[in-house]
C-alpha cells in the first residue's frame, strides 16, 4: 500500500460518502413533505365531507323555511362557513368560503402549494333549497 | 529469487506485495455502492411523490365535476327549467316550451364552469323522480392526455316527482 493509494482512497470514499449522505438527506425531505401533503389532502377531503353533511342538514330541515327562501344563497354560505370537520385546521391548511355569483357559494381549501389546492362550488338548487324562489337569469355565458 | 518489493515498507509496518493496491478499488467500490443505494431510495421517494401529485390532480378533476354537476343542475332549475324534462339528445332544436319563453343560452348548461374547472355536459336523461347526468371534464387533467380520455363523471339526481326539486344530488360510479 503506498500513500497516494490511500489518500486517492479516502478522497473518493468521503466524495461517496457525502454524496450518499445528501442524497439520503433529500429522501428525507421528500418522505416528510409527502406525508405532510398525506395528512392534508385527508384533512381537505374530512372538511368537503363536512361540507356536504352541512348543505344535507339543512336541505333537510327546512328547504322551504322563510329564512331560507328570503336568501338561499347566503343560507348556503352560513352553513358552508359553519360546517367544519372537527378540531381546529393544521397550520399551513386555508379554508375560505365566499360568493361565486347570483347562486353559487365556493369553498376554497388551500394547502402548502398550489397541487394541493382544492375548491368546490355549490348551489342551492341542487340540494332543493327553496326551488319557486330561486327562479332568475343567468349570466349570458353560465359564469360571473 | 524472489521479485524486489514495488515499494518500501515503512519500519514497523511491513506490508507484502499482495495486499498493494486494494484500498482505491475497495474505497471505490462502497463509494459506489453508497452511492447506488441513496439514489435507489430517492427514486423510490420521488416515485412516490409522483403518485401522490396524480392522486391530487385526480381528486381536483373530482371536484371541478362536481361543481359543474351543481352548476348544471342549478340552471336546469332555474334559467333552463324548461329543458329539464327533455334528455339532452332532444335540446337541439330547442323544444317548444323553450322557444316561448324567448333566446336561452345553451351553453350555460352544456358546457359549465370555466378555466381548469370546465366541463362539457355528455347526457342528461330526466325520470319521473330521478334523472341521470352525465359530465366529462374539458381539459385533460394529466397534461398532455388526448382530449377523448378526459375524465367523465356519472351523476344521479332524486327528484320530488311533483315538483322535480332535487332532493338529492350524488354521484355514482368511480
Amino acid at each position: 500500500m503506498n500513500f497516494a493509494d490511500v489518500l486517492v482512497g479516502s478522497l473518493v470514499f468521503t466524495i461517496a460518502s457525502g454524496s450518499s449522505l445528501d442524497l439520503t438527506a433529500r429522501m428525507g425531505r421528500s418522505l416528510i413533505e409527502q406525508r405532510q401533503d398525506k395528512e392534508q389532502m385527508e384533512r381537505m377531503d374530512l372538511e368537503l365531507l363536512a361540507a356536504e353533511r352541512a348543505l344535507r342538514q339543512v336541505a333537510l330541515e327546512a328547504p322551504f323555511s322563510d329564512d331560507v327562501c328570503a336568501d338561499p344563497t347566503g343560507t348556503l354560505h352560513t352553513a358552508l362557513s359553519s360546517a367544519s370537520s372537527g378540531p381546529p385546521l393544521p397550520p399551513g391548511l386555508e379554508r375560505r368560503v365566499e360568493l361565486a355569483g347570483e347562486r353559487q357559494v365556493r369553498l376554497i381549501l388551500r394547502g402548502g402549494g398550489e397541487a394541493l389546492d382544492r375548491q368546490r362550488i355549490y348551489t342551492p338548487a341542487a340540494y332543493g333549497l327553496c326551488p319557486a324562489q330561486a327562479q332568475g337569469p343567468t349570466a349570458p355565458g353560465g359564469l360571473p | 529469487m524472489r521479485p524486489a518489493p514495488r515499494f518500501r515498507p515503512r519500519a514497523g509496518h511491513p506490508i507484502t506485495a499482495g495486499s498493494t493496491g486494494f484500498v482505491l478499488p475497495l474505497a471505490t467500490l462502497a463509494g459506489m455502492v453508497m452511492v447506488m443505494g441513496s439514489l435507489s431510495l430517492l427514486g423510490t421517494a420521488l416515485a412516490g411523490r409522483q403518485a401522490q401529485v396524480a392522486e391530487e390532480r385526480r381528486r381536483q378533476g373530482d371536484d371541478a365535476l362536481t361543481s359543474a354537476a351543481q352548476l348544471v343542475v342549478d340552471r336546469l332549475q332555474t334559467s333552463h327549467a324548461c329543458l329539464a324534462p327533455y334528455p339532452s339528445s332532444q335540446w337541439q332544436p330547442l323544444p317548444a316550451s323553450c322557444l316561448q319563453q324567448g333566446p336561452i343560452e345553451l351553453a350555460a348548461v352544456l358546457q359549465p364552469g370555466e378555466g381548469e374547472a370546465a366541463a362539457r355536459l355528455v347526457e342528461w336523461q330526466p325520470g319521473t323522480a330521478s334523472a341521470r347526468l352525465r359530465l366529462q371534464l374539458a381539459t385533460a387533467v394529466v397534461p398532455g392526455q388526448s382530449p377523448g380520455t378526459n375524465r367523465s363523471g356519472s351523476f344521479e339526481l332524486e327528484l320530488e316527482p311533483q315538483t322535480s326539486r332535487v332532493l338529492q344530488l350524488q354521484r355514482v360510479g368511480s
